[in-house]
């Protein structure tokens, strides 16, 4: 019994297609999720701290749209109704079945004229399968039919209410310098200072004396907040998120060149990126560390209410599961109206293994130092003076620690409201100031 | 200790990395007022001695050391620093100069670019076709009703709303490094060569690289086929971990090089001819043109061209000569200085937008393998 | 010339002012470590088989060659060493050379020395992983330009000789200021049997343009398979080839469309299959082919005939003969099976 049918342009399957090798750079399987307006695709990494979902809408993204719950369940169709049905299925044969089919001229003949997408899942066959039927030119019809397991799909927590920071920018824009960030680098730092926001990709790694060569480059990447068509974020506040995350991100935006938001609250809490296009909700719920080389100048609030559902014994994000399989007697959320879903750890539910503790350096406890600053700075010193043979000429240009200048005065105004001494010295912040750099080179 | 410059050839000096970072995990480098010198030495494979004029590279060159002669060096990796040096490529300005971070030396690079992409503030739902927006910029323009917070105080001199508007972005690129101290480089000198017996004008890097590679794929593929047809098994194991395959380069002062390599499935060999056997400069030798008439290369010449003893031989591992060929993307001439059965030594003469600057020269020392 | 042959003139000697042309039909067979070389005089046969179930072959006939010399020997002089050669006794007392084997990397390796198959810009395209970003990547302007391979004149022109018995294959290749000469050396032939389609007893006969078998092929590769299913029936579904694997499965149904199918003869349905990795194999035929005839008998072997149009206006043809598994073994339809024995796995009965 057919309970999913739905069918797709070849525009669209395109879409499918740079969605699913968006998921693929999260993690190896892709959760689908039929609701009866809507079908979701979504995916969490192994180590739970990153959350991609694509929301496709029956009525836009969809030529046909038809999922009916009731019936193919087996039950009285009565509370059941709106109760979605969800699987997993390995990326991979996905993205086997939808690769590629962006129309080569050459391979005119070959294309793609419609899709059909339908899910079977009747009780009295042991076999679940997605069907997929691509019919082509001149009658040649192509069927897939792949194995997933019934599963729950998840659902990252985000408190909407929490949000105090805020950017949306083209796509097209973050898209021009991602590939500035080298491959090997972890965490992306952003900040923003005097008008301008700073990307920062790097690596945290205890290094010393030949290790250090090994250290992947370190990469800023600076440009105005007027380039933003919106931009709300506390001055210096700097939150880092993965690299790779960002980068899958930015270039599935790019493929439906749009703006893209993004809203957070505070290092360490989660921050949400979303974009929209063609019928298709894009929405990334990432974890997020603050910055060890830097402090944001506010102490972190307590937001009792997010506290409480960020358990820190290990489970960066908590998450909930939905879906017509679950056993939960909870009410089944309504999507996408609020996020305030109950709490319940995805790790407790998950039938993988689970993930390996969090590196001691990405814990937002002994990252995050916002009070005793000085002392950090401390230890870097003593491993200065340490190194004899590297001796440092600090007069002069080092001064350009000196924060406050506007955006009509930057490259020419170097305050002198910090003197130049051997602590300010070191106390470069990861990024260079853009007064530093440009009274260098004057 | 300070070192800040300007770079004002930047493909050349990436070209130049990229060339080097093939043979080399890291370099030491050399900076003091007259020239920038870098150092390969892998633990195995090709030795690379490499003098650029600074003019060359730089436009502005400021170095400030206690060492003696003003001189500061470096241990710097070469891939991140090839990268580094590539996100430069589309730059307005890109500056480089030696800082610390945290208690890391680095080289860090300064790159300003602009972009003249579409409009910050364009509307995706008015876009009638996303993904071909960019192909069709004006398109984007139509669909711009909506700027918020764009359009305000623009200091770039051109309409708000401009699709076409420059915009900046400066990127910092920190490449970490290790400041050796004067004794650690001071063991550091160029190998020493007996006198060559034949030297040649190499013909075109691209076409010899390209030879050879076929050759060492060649000696690779057939040895594979005899392993398929029942050799031993750990053969193909050699093969992908191990050195590759060696081959055969000879010359002889008749203006001819030969690349050849002989396995169980085939003998194949590439003949050039007519290449120049350039002079020596009298100038540079004991004697004077005396001299020169001892040199082993004037006796090789006396050999017809037609003994096998005219030829110098040297034995040259194929995918490590391969990465040395990858110089001819600097597009220099290359001298080839065969001692026979000992070593080769290729001379790059870089060239040179200005006539009177000075001549960047690359020295790389191949030793031949035994047979 | 440099090859200082001796005194007797080479049995064979060609031409040909295209090695890529020889090279793109080689290729099609260049599944196997080793190719078995008949000179004759209509052209040169190459051939490979892997296991006794797949059997290429790939004909260079002559009019691809600007000069063709070929002087068969006589029987008297070459009756003693010459045992292979007693099946084509065409005319008179003339035989065609005995076949000997060449390792086909070493030839196909030598035929592109030049450099044809290779990227247009070696430099540039290792100097950009950023390919695509970077505002337009790695700029070509200056010394790159030297770099082109096109100014390395591609023309290819390229000789063959063969003196006969125990010596090598000579091939002399030329370009700019170049020489390279190879010798390839021969080894004995083996004489492996044809593997038999019964021309007179076909269950079916399709003839499609190449780019759509391709196409399918490629699109079966999604489920991993070890086998590949081929159904043709009289009725629909008229055409179809599936494969299955452990995410799931895959069919390619083709409609009696004549635009699709432009020979459809199919007497009756049959069902056959056949170990994918080696129909996969042909990949490079199917890529190069304009046509191909899918023709299988009622044993169920499978031949594949690529019709590959050659420059200048010809056509070349590159036949491939499959062996079917067992009628028992298809059935059992295990699609991570490994199987056992390659050799147990398809029908011997010739």
């Amino acid at each position: 019994m057919t309970f999913l049918s739905s069918t797709l342009t070849p525009d669209s399957v395109n879409k499918v297609h740079d969605a699913i090798i968006c998921l693929a750079k999260f993690s190896e399987s892709v959760y689908i999720e039929a609701h009866r307006h809507e079908l979701i695709l979504s995916t969490i990494n192994t180590s739970k701290s990153a959350h991609a979902s694509f929301v496709l809408n029956g009525g836009r993204f969809f030529t046909r749209y038809r999922y009916s719950p009731g019936i193919s369940r087996g039950r009285p169709a009565t509370d059941a109704d709106e109760r979605p049905f969800a699987c997993r299925i390995y990326n991979k044969a996905l993205l086997s079945v939808f690769k590629g089919r962006i129309s080569d001229p050459k391979e005119k003949d070959t294309a793609v004229e419609k899709c059909e997408i339908a899910l079977e899942d009747r009780p009295d066959k042991a076999e679940c399968r997605l069907v997929i039927r691509m019919i082509c030119m001149h009658g040649v019809v192509k069927t897939y039919k792949l194995t997933y397991e019934p599963a729950e799909a998840m659902h990252a927590l985000f408190d909407d209410n929490a949000v105090v920071n805020r950017w949306q920018i083209q796509s097209r824009l973050l898209r021009e310098f991602i590939d500035y960030f080298g491959p090997k680098t972890e965490q992306l730092d952003m900040y923003k200072e005097n008008g301008r926001v700073t990307f920062t990709s790097y690596t945290e790694k205890i290094t010393d004396g030949k290790e250090i060569l090994k250290q992947p480059l370190q990469t800023s990447v600076a440009i105005d907040t007027l380039e933003f068509e919106d931009f709300s974020v506390e001055e210096r506040l700097h939150i880092a998120i993965s690299v790779k995350d960002f980068k899958a991100i930015v270039m599935h935006a790019d493929t439906i060149s749009t703006s893209v938001s993004a809203r957070y609250s505070l290092p360490s809490r989660p921050l949400q990126i979303t974009y929209e296009g063609d019928g298709m909700l894009c929405k990334y719920t990432l974890m997020t560390i603050g910055d060890y080389r830097a402090s944001s100048t506010t102490p972190a609030p307590a937001l009792s209410a997010d506290g409480r559902l960020l358990t820190r014994d290990g489970s960066r994000m908590a998450s909930v599961p939905v879906g017509a399989h679950s056993a939960s007697s909870m009410p089944p959320p309504q999507r996408p109206a609020s996020h305030k879903y109950a709490s319940e750890s995805f790790t407790q539910r998950t039938p993988r293994p689970s993930p390996p503790p969090p590196k001691a350096s990405l814990d937002p406890e002994s990252l995050f130092v916002p009070q005793d600053e000085d002392a950090e700075w401390d230890d870097y010193q003593r491993v200065d003076q340490s190194e004899d043979v590297l001796g440092w000429d600090a007069s002069g240009d080092h001064h350009g620690v000196a924060m406050h200048f506007s955006n009509d005065e930057r490259g020419t105004n170097e305050s002198s409201q910090n003197p130049p001494n051997d602590s300010s010295t070191m106390r470069i912040a990861p990024t260079q100031r853009l007064s530093e750099v440009r009274g260098l080179f004057d | 200790m300070r070192f800040k410059a300007s770079i004002h050839n930047l493909i050349k000096l990436t070209r130049f990395v990229a060339s080097l970072s093939s043979l080399g995990k890291v370099a030491w480098v050399r900076l003091n007022d007259e020239e920038v010198r870098f150092t390969v030495i892998p633990e195995q494979g090709t030795q690379v001695w490499a003098v650029l004029s600074i003019d060359s590279i730089f436009e502005t060159y400021s170095i400030q050391s206690a060492s003696p002669n003003n001189t500061i060096n470096l241990e710097v990796p070469l891939q991140p620093l090839q990268k580094a040096l590539r996100s430069a490529i589309s730059a307005v300005s890109t500056n480089i100069r030696l800082t610390k971070k945290n208690g890391i030396p680095l080289l860090s690079l300064t790159i300003v670019t602009t972009s003249y992409s579409g409009n910050p503030a364009g509307n995706f739902n008015t876009l009638p076709l996303p993904t071909q927006s960019q192909a069709n910029p004006t398109s984007d323009a139509a669909g711009n009703t909506s700027a918020p917070n764009v359009g305000g105080e623009q200091d770039f001199g051109l309409a708000p709303g401009d699709p076409y508007r420059e915009r900046e972005i400066t990127i910092m690129q920190d490449v970490p490094v290790r400041v050796l101290s004067a004794a650690t480089v001071q063991g550091l000198h160029e190998p020493r060569c007996r006198e060559p017996d034949v030297h040649i004008l190499l013909p075109p890097l691209l076409q010899l690289k390209s030879i050879s590679d076929h050759f060492t794929r060649l000696s690779s593929a057939t040895m594979k086929s005899s392993v398929l047809n029942g050799g031993a098994s750990t053969a193909s194991a050699m093969q992908t971990s191990g050195p590759g395959p060696k081959l055969e380069l000879s010359a002889n002062m008749h203006g001819c090089l030969r690349l050849s390599i002989s396995t169980d499935a085939l003998s194949i060999s590439s003949v050039w001819r007519d290449l120049a056997n350039p002079d020596l400069d009298p100038s540079q030798y004991e004697g004077g043109e005396e001299g020169l008439r001892q040199h082993p290369t004037a006796r090789m010449r006396m050999m017809g061209g037609d003994s096998e003893e005219s030829w110098a031989k040297v034995r040259i591992d194929g995918k490590d000569w391969s990465r040395v060929l990858s110089v001819g993307r600097m597009g220099g001439r290359v001298i080839a200085c065969f001692c026979h059965n000992h070593a080769l030594i290729l001379y790059v003469y870089l060239p040179n937008e200005d006539d009177l600057a000075e001549e960047s020269v690359l020295t790389y020392y191949i030793s031949s393998y035994s047979v | 010339m440099t090859s200082s042959d001796n005194s007797s003139a080479p049995s064979f000697y060609a031409i040909s002012s295209s090695a890529r042309q020889l090279f793109l039909l080689l290729r099609c067979i260049s599944f196997a470590p080793k190719a078995q070389v008949q000179i004759t005089k209509e052209g040169i046969r190459l051939s490979a088989e892997d296991s006794r179930v797949m059997q290429g072959l790939a004909f260079l006939d002559k009019s691809l060659f600007s000069t063709y010399n070929y002087i068969p020997p006589r029987k008297s002089s070459h009756q003693a060493t010459n045992d292979a050669g007693d099946d084509l006794e065409s005319d008179d007392d003339e035989l065609d050379l005995p076949p000997f084997q060449i390792s086909l990397p070493a030839l196909l390796e030598t035929l592109q020395i030049f450099g044809f198959s290779e990227t247009k810009d070696r430099w540039s395209s290792r100097d950009s992983p950023y390919a695509g970003g970077m505002n337009g990547a790695f700029p070509r302007a200056g010394s790159a330009a030297a770099f082109d391979t096109r100014v390395l004149g591609m023309t290819g022109v390229c000789r063959l000789s063969y003196s006969g018995i125990g010596e090598p294959l000579c091939i002399i290749l030329e370009e700019s200021g170049v020489t390279t000469t190879c010798k390839l050396v021969t080894y004995s032939p083996e004489a492996p049997e044809e593997i038999p389609l019964r021309r007179d007893r076909l269950a079916q006969k399709i003839i499609m343009r190449s780019s759509w078998l391709h196409d399918a092929i490629n699109e079966l590769s999604s489920t991993s398979p070890t086998r590949l299913t081929i159904t043709a029936s009289p009725t629909a579904p008229y055409f179809m080839l599936s494969s299955s694997g452990p995410l799931g499965s895959a069919t390619v149904e083709f409609s009696k469309d004549p635009k699709l199918l432009e020979t459809f003869q199919v007497n009756r349905r049959s069902v056959n299959t056949y170990k994918y990795s080696l129909i996969r194999a042909t990949t490079k035929a199917m890529a190069i082919a304009s046509k191909v005839s899918i023709r299988c008998d009622e044993q169920g072997v499978l031949s594949l005939q690529f019709m590959i149009e050659v420059e200048g206006g010809g056509v070349s043809f590159v036949d491939f003969r499959f062996v079917p598994f067992l009628p028992e073994e298809a059935d059992e339809e295990a699609p991570d099976d490994e199987g056992g024995e390659e050799s147990e796995e398809y029908d011997e009965d010739e």
